[in-house]
Formats: C-alpha cells, sequence, structure tokens
C-alpha cells in the first residue's frame, strides 16, 4: 500500500493537502479486514480521500467500513471523500440501499 | 448463493446435483402441462404452473453458471409471462412452439447436467420464433387501447413488504447481501431501505460481521414461494419476513375482470399457504432406500427360518413363541409391503418421455397424431419402471409407424385427419396392466397369415383364430411393414418388445380389428425384488422355477419319452413333442432321480426357446421369494437368473428358463460340486445374509 499511499491524483486539485488513497480492485470479504485498518490509518491521520475509480468487485461487508469510516470522519467534523466512483461502485452503493448517504460522500 | 471456494466445493456438486433432480421433475411437470395445454385447458392455473417450471429451472441454472440455458428459458419464460398475461392468444401455433421450446430446453437441460457440448446456436430457431411471438404482441399492444396491457399486468401483481435482517455470523459465510439484493430486483420492481443504525465505530466494528438490515418493497407477479427462493441459502442465517399487501394497483375493472382477479388472488393465497407449510415429502437417495429393501428381505428371510423352525415345536408347550412367531410374521409381511411401497413411482415418469417421442416420430412421417393418457399415477416399483421405457418406447413407435395411417389415407378411410394413440396404466390383480391403443388401420390378419405361410411359420393347410392369427407379430423377425424405415419394421419388432417383457416375467398380447386399430396390452409385476416361485427339488438341490414361466406340471408315461440321437429325449403331449431339460445333467447333480417317469416334469414356456419340459424330482409348493441378485453377490451364471434364500436357510437358485434348453443343446452348462459341500454361491450368498 506504501506505493499506492504515494500515488497523487491529478484530478484532485482541489484536495492537494492529501494524497487520494486508492481503493483495491477486488473489495470482497477476503479484503475486509485490511480495508478496515487502512481507514482507521487514514482516519487518525486527518481527512480522507480515497479513488474508487479501479474497483471491480464490491461486498456488503467492505461497505459498512466504507460507511463506518464516512460516519466515523463526519462525527470528527473531518472531510471525508470518495472520488471518481466506477460504475460498479455506484452500482452496488444504490443497490444496497446507501445512495443517499453515499451521495454527500462521492463526487 | 453459492459457494465457490474450494474448501465447500462439495456442498456446491450436492446443490448441483439436488438441482438437477429438481429440474427432472420440473421438466415432467413441464411436459404435462403443455400437454393439457395442447389439449385445450387454457386456464391461468395451468398457465402459471407451465411458467413456474420454465422459471425455477432458470433460476437454478443461474446459479451453477449454465449460461445457455438461462438464455433459453429466459425467452421460454418471456414469451409464457405474456401468455399468462393473456398478451398472446394460446393459438395452436404457439401451443406447437411451447412444446419444441420445451422438448429443446430438456435437451440443454440434459446437456448441462452432462457437462456437454451442444451444437453450437442449438435451439436458436426456437428462440427466435419465441422472440417473433414476443415482438408480435408487443405490436398488438401498441395497437390496442392504451389502458388494456397495464390493467392486464397489475391483475397479477402483489405488493410485497420483505424485511431482511442478516444474523451476524452470515458474511462469514460468504452469503453476500449485494447478490441476494440483485435477484430479488429481477423478480419485478424494488425499493430498497436499509437501516444502518446498528454499525458501530470503525474501531470497534467486525469486518467480517453483518450490521445492515434492510427492508424491500417488491411489486411482481412471481408467487411468495420465488421470493423466498431467493432467500433459500440463507434461510437460517437471517430473519426474514415476507408480507404481501394488495394488488400493487386497483383493479378498476367490471365483474368479468374481478372474477379472474379473485381466482387470481386465491392461487396467490394458496401459494402463500404451500410455502409456508409443512413439507409433505422428503428427498431420499434411491440407494438408501434399496439398502432397505434388501434389509427387509433379509429379515423377511430370518422371519422364514424362525417360521420353519417354530413348525416343529410342540404348540402347547411354547404357545407364546409361537404367537410371537406369527406376530413376527404378520408384521414382516406389513413390513415389506410398506418398504416396497416408498421404492414405487408413478408410472408418469416414463409415460411424461412418450409424448415428446409421438411428436417427433409424427413429424418425420409426415402423420397427425395425439397421444391420450391416463393412469400415469399407477405406482410400480422403480426396478419395472426402470425396465419398462424401452418396450414401451417401441410399442408406440409400432403404433405410429404401421398403425395410425397417414392424413390422407385417414381421409379417404372416413375417419378424422388426426390419429389418437391411448396410453394407459392400472393395476389388477397385483400386476400392473399397461395398454397402448391406436385408431389406426388395424393387422390385417390376411396378409401376416399369408406371410407367416410363405415364411414356412405356419404350415400350409392351418387354420388359426384370430388371436393366433394376430400373435404371429411377436414371432422373431417378423415384419410386415412395407418399406422398411429406420422407425421400426427392420425386424427388430414386437419380438424383441415380448422378449422384453417376459425377461420381466410380464405378459403382452394384441387385439386387433383390421380398419379400426389395435391394442397392446402389457401386464407386468409390480416388482422385480420378490417373485412368485415353484420350489422343486433335484437331488438334495432345491431350484425355483418363476411362476409365470410354468405352464403345467405332470408326470409322464414311459410310453411318452421318445430318444432323439444326439439330442437327448422328448416328450410326446397331446400330439406336440417337447425337448426334455434334465436338471440335474444340467447341473451335474449326482442323486437325483433320473428317469422323468418317475419324477416330475414341468413344462415351462419362454419366447426363445418355446415349451420346454424340465425334469425334476419332486415339487415342494409355491412360494414368494426375495430375489438376491448373483451378479451382486457372485458372478453371473449362466441359466440362473438370480438366488434367494429360503427358510431352512439354504440357498436356492432362480431358474432362468429360456436359457435352460440353449445350454442343454450346447452341453456348457455350469457344473455344480457335489451336494455334500456347500457351493462357492451358497457360502457366499449365506455369508452376505
Amino acid at each position: 500500500m506504501t506505493d499506492a499511499m504515494m500515488t497523487m491524483n491529478p484530478g484532485a486539485a482541489d484536495e492537494s493537502q492529501i494524497a487520494a488513497h486508492p481503493l483495491p480492485q477486488m473489495l470482497d470479504l477476503t479484503q475486509a479486514a485490511q480495508l478496515r485498518d487502512e481507514m482507521i490509518q487514514l482516519a487518525n491521520a486527518g481527512d480522507i480521500l480515497l479513488d474508487a475509480s479501479g474497483v471491480e468487485r464490491m461486498s456488503t461487508p467492505c461497505v459498512q467500513i466504507l460507511l463506518a469510516a464516512g460516519r466515523g470522519a463526519r462525527a470528527a467534523n473531518r472531510s471525508f471523500r470518495i472520488m471518481q466512483a466506477s460504475e460498479l461502485f455506484r452500482t452496488a452503493i444504490a443497490d444496497l440501499g446507501l445512495r443517499n448517504e453515499f451521495e454527500n460522500w462521492m463526487e | 448463493m453459492p459457494v465457490t471456494s474450494d474448501s465447500e466445493a462439495y456442498p456446491v456438486a450436492q446443490f448441483r446435483k439436488t438441482y438437477f433432480e429438481e429440474c427432472a421433475e420440473l421438466m415432467d411437470a413441464l411436459q404435462s402441462n403443455l400437454e393439457l395445454l395442447a389439449n385445450g385447458q387454457e386456464d391461468d392455473e395451468t398457465l402459471h404452473a407451465i411458467f413456474r417450471s420454465v422459471h425455477s429451472v432458470k433460476g437454478g441454472a443461474g446459479a451453477f453458471g449454465c449460461t445457455d440455458l438461462v438464455a433459453f428459458s429466459h425467452t421460454f419464460e418471456s414469451l409464457l409471462d405474456a401468455l399468462r398475461d393473456h398478451k398472446i392468444p394460446a393459438t395452436h401455433d404457439i401451443k406447437q412452439l411451447l412444446l419444441r421450446a420445451s422438448d429443446a430446453l430438456a435437451d440443454i437441460v440434459n446437456a448441462a447436467r452432462l457437462e456437454q457440448q451442444l451444437p453450437p446456436n442449438f435451439g436458436g430457431d426456437i428462440s427466435a420464433a419465441m422472440r417473433d411471438a414476443l415482438q408480435g404482441a408487443g405490436q398488438s399492444a401498441d395497437v390496442a387501447s392504451a389502458p388494456a396491457v397495464p390493467e392486464a399486468k397489475t391483475l397479477t401483481e402483489q405488493t410485497y413488504r420483505i424485511r431482511f435482517r442478516p444474523h451476524t455470523e452470515m458474511l462469514k459465510k460468504a452469503n453476500e447481501p449485494l447478490l441476494l439484493i440483485r435477484q430479488l430486483g429481477k423478480l419485478g420492481s424494488l425499493s430498497t431501505e436499509v437501516d444502518g443504525s446498528n454499525l458501530p465505530p470503525l474501531e470497534s466494528l467486525d469486518p467480517e460481521a453483518a450490521y445492515l438490515n434492510w427492508s424491500f418493497t417488491l411489486d411482481t407477479a412471481v408467487p411468495r414461494s420465488a421470493i423466498q427462493d431467493v432467500f433459500e441459502f440463507v434461510e437460517d442465517d437471517c430473519d426474514l419476513e415476507i408480507e404481501s399487501s394488495e394488488p400493487a394497483a386497483p383493479r378498476a375493472e367490471a365483474a368479468a375482470s374481478d372474477t379472474t382477479g379473485a381466482s387470481d388472488s386465491t392461487g396467490a393465497v394458496a401459494a402463500t399457504v404451500a410455502a409456508v407449510g409443512v413439507a409433505q415429502s422428503i428427498r431420499v437417495d434411491v440407494d438408501k432406500v434399496d439398502r432397505l429393501v434388501n434389509l427387509v428381505g433379509e429379515l423377511v428371510i430370518s422371519q422364514a427360518m424362525l417360521t420353519e423352525q417354530g413348525l416343529g415345536l410342540p404348540a402347547d408347550k411354547y404357545p407364546e413363541l409361537i404367537q410371537g412367531i406369527e406376530a413376527l410374521a404378520q408384521s414382516a409381511r406389513e413390513l415389506q409391503e410398506s418398504v416396497m411401497a416408498i421404492r414405487a413411482q408413478p408410472v408418469k415418469s416414463v409415460f411424461a418421455r412418450m409424448p415428446r417421442i409421438v411428436r417427433e416420430l409424427a413429424a418425420t412421417l409426415g402423420k397427425e397424431v395425439r397421444i391420450v393418457t391416463s393412469g400415469e399415477m399407477t405406482e410400480i416399483d422403480k426396478t419395472v419402471i426402470e425396465q419398462l421405457n424401452d418396450p414401451l418406447t417401441h410399442m408406440i413407435r409400432n403404433a405410429l409407424d404401421h398403425g395410425i395411417e397417414p392424413p390422407v389415407e385417414r381421409i379417404a378411410a372416413g375417419k378424422v385427419r388426426q390419429g389418437t394413440i391411448h396410453l394407459s396404466a392400472a393395476q389388477r390383480s397385483g400386476r400392473i396392466v399397461i395398454e397402448v391403443s391406436d385408431d389406426g388401420r388395424g393387422i390385417n390378419k390376411e396378409k401376416i397369415l399369408a406371410k407367416a405361410k410363405a415364411r414356412g411359420l405356419v404350415p400350409a393347410g392351418a387354420n388359426l383364430t384370430d388371436d393366433e392369427i394376430n400373435e404371429l407379430i411377436f414371432l422373431p423377425a417378423f415384419s410386415t411393414a412395407e418399406v422398411i424405415s429406420n422407425i421400426s419394421g427392420r425386424g427388430v419388432g414386437m419380438d424383441v418388445v415380448k422378449r422384453n417383457v417376459q425377461a420381466l416375467g410380464g405378459r403382452i398380447s394384441v387385439k386387433s380389428r383390421f380398419g379400426h386399430g389395435s391394442s397392446f396390452t402389457l401386464s407386468l409385476p409390480l416388482t422385480l425384488a420378490v417373485v412368485d416361485g415353484m420350489v422343486v427339488s433335484v437331488g438334495r438341490e432345491t431350484f425355483i422355477i418363476p411362476l409365470v414361466a410354468i405352464v403345467e406340471n405332470l408326470r409322464p408315461q414311459t410310453a411318452d419319452i421318445h430318444p432323439v440321437v444326439g439330442r437327448g429325449h422328448v416328450l410326446a403331449l397331446r400330439g406336440e413333442y417337447l425337448p426334455l431339460v434334465y436338471l440335474h445333467r444340467l447341473f451335474s447333480i449326482s442323486d437325483a432321480i433320473g428317469d422323468p417317469c418317475r419324477g416330475i416334469v414341468i413344462i415351462v414356456q419362454s419366447e426363445s426357446a418355446g415349451r420346454v419340459g424340465i425334469v425334476v424330482d419332486e415339487l415342494l409348493g409355491q412360494q414368494q421369494v426375495v430375489v438376491k441378485s448373483l451378479e451382486a453377490n457372485y458372478e453371473p451364471v449362466d441359466g440362473i437368473s438370480g438366488a434367494t434364500i429360503l427358510g431352512n436357510g439354504r440357498v436356492a437358485l432362480i431358474l432362468d428358463v429360456a436359457r435352460l434348453h440353449e445350454i442343454d443343446v450346447r452341453g456348457t452348462a455350469m457344473r455344480l460340486p457335489p451336494p455334500d459341500a456347500p457351493t462357492e454361491t451358497e457360502k457366499d450368498l449365506t455369508h452376505a445374509a
């Protein structure tokens, strides 16, 4: 993840203070524990900017983690943004009935 | 939801097996209901039942990645949906298309089950025809006044409120709500509300636990059971509530439509009751039932042994013991009947295959034929069912090929264009009687007789009755078809049917009226697991001769026995000469009665060997015996069809009467060891018992 953390997304000009954290291609059950640890780490560092352009598989466990991370950031008055969400990411959020809540966080 | 990890591959294989077992039942139901539809039964219940079968086949196919199956059944399902919504009228052409689609679907299911590749674009023409029919309906729906279509739809639609609360552990078992929700979305118009109030802060969140709950509102025409099916694999891992409310849209129709609506909602209630009710049947592996049947067979044998021992006891000394033995005998008999009933199946499974054969063959021959079945629910043992398909297929083909005339010929004869084949089953006196009758041209007795005489099968001056002439068609290689077709009439005709039927302990007969049709009657035992037999002794050996093969028993006079050079003896019986088979010679039994005039001759009849006299020492009695397979317990023995264990614990071999004469002529009979030592077969079987 270190390399990924270094990646700067050129589209994130207005978020220039922080690096966009790319979400893994496969956000399935096996990734959930790692995703939670990463989210805790990112939350501890401050605002969170996620790049969801490469997500090709979604799962409820990972969506729950993102939801908890978003709610946590909101409670702490921090920024939580998801940029360039792939179609698959958006569809999964909508199918799970979470579009309203995620709309605030997605571009 | 399908489980894909290697460690859980077994359940997937198990689910797949179950799916294809269910598919077979669904396809049978589909076939039967389509036949009803084709015969004019166009009510909503039939249409719904047809739709449900295809829908269920499709539902399961998706889970196992059978894409061809899903694609084909999807088009099929769409057409059926339009049909039950009365967007498409059930015309003759549509019914024929549905039948063809059902045949193709059966092939695709079969290929998927066997993981075989079908030719590219298999069923493509049928899919295209179905799409054309759908498109046609779409156009006519547009032309019709605007409210007609939506109303037709809303009449059958219901709104369901579904609450889905996954248990905390559900996700850990690789069950994914996202997939369930998407599956649900395919059933109709879905709106989703999520409750995320249980979601803990990130720090205390278990990444694999389920925290979200959902409420759905689904407008759909599918029954409640289809919704339950979506949650089938997670039902133990979640709380699920499904409530149906009033139909999605108010019904603004006149009285006639109200009637339709009422019957629809009754159907929905019935479906709901069926879905939530306790299962009335369970699925059990046939092997398990077979084991049970075998065990009960052993029990019956043990009981027979006890009864025989009991006979030697003085009744006044051991009244309770003797009473107990009698009670045991009664219970054992009832138990055996009950277990046999478990393995009994309706003949429907075989009958259901026949309409397709008729359809395809009628098309090949350019004939118009319908098949009418009755008594499909008559039950017989699965051992017989398995053997029934071939003779029945042959009889149906024969009726179509030789019986039913082409339309032109039928009209010329003053008949309706379309021929009819009746296929019926019924139980009579402990046997199943199957009848195949047609309204075709019947048997031309003069032609048959002339042919038989020409072939020397009947003496030139013989005077035969009508029934005797009809029976000639069962003679080997007797075919009267003027044109040898690839359907029947290659000389592999009714003689094969008769031989197969006899091998099952059955009989076949024919009645016919020239110009009016023929009727073949097949009578079979209800089971092959027990057989009625005559127990005979030869020296110290005991044999069983199936009762069905026995014509008569007699003790001949010396004058009736005539030697034939190099061929043993024949028995002169009422002007007929029957070859004699000496069992003691055939099986090298040393201390038997060699002279038939001091022993007994049992006249048996079989198709291949005709009438033969079997020479034995003594008749010991008639008995129903439990058949044990020699192949399974020892190895096949020529001239012996099976074995059984008698009340005295000894093994008795069941004779294959059709083979005895031939073995005798060839002189290649198996030789039994001296009767003092138990035979290998006997030891083996006694041990197995």
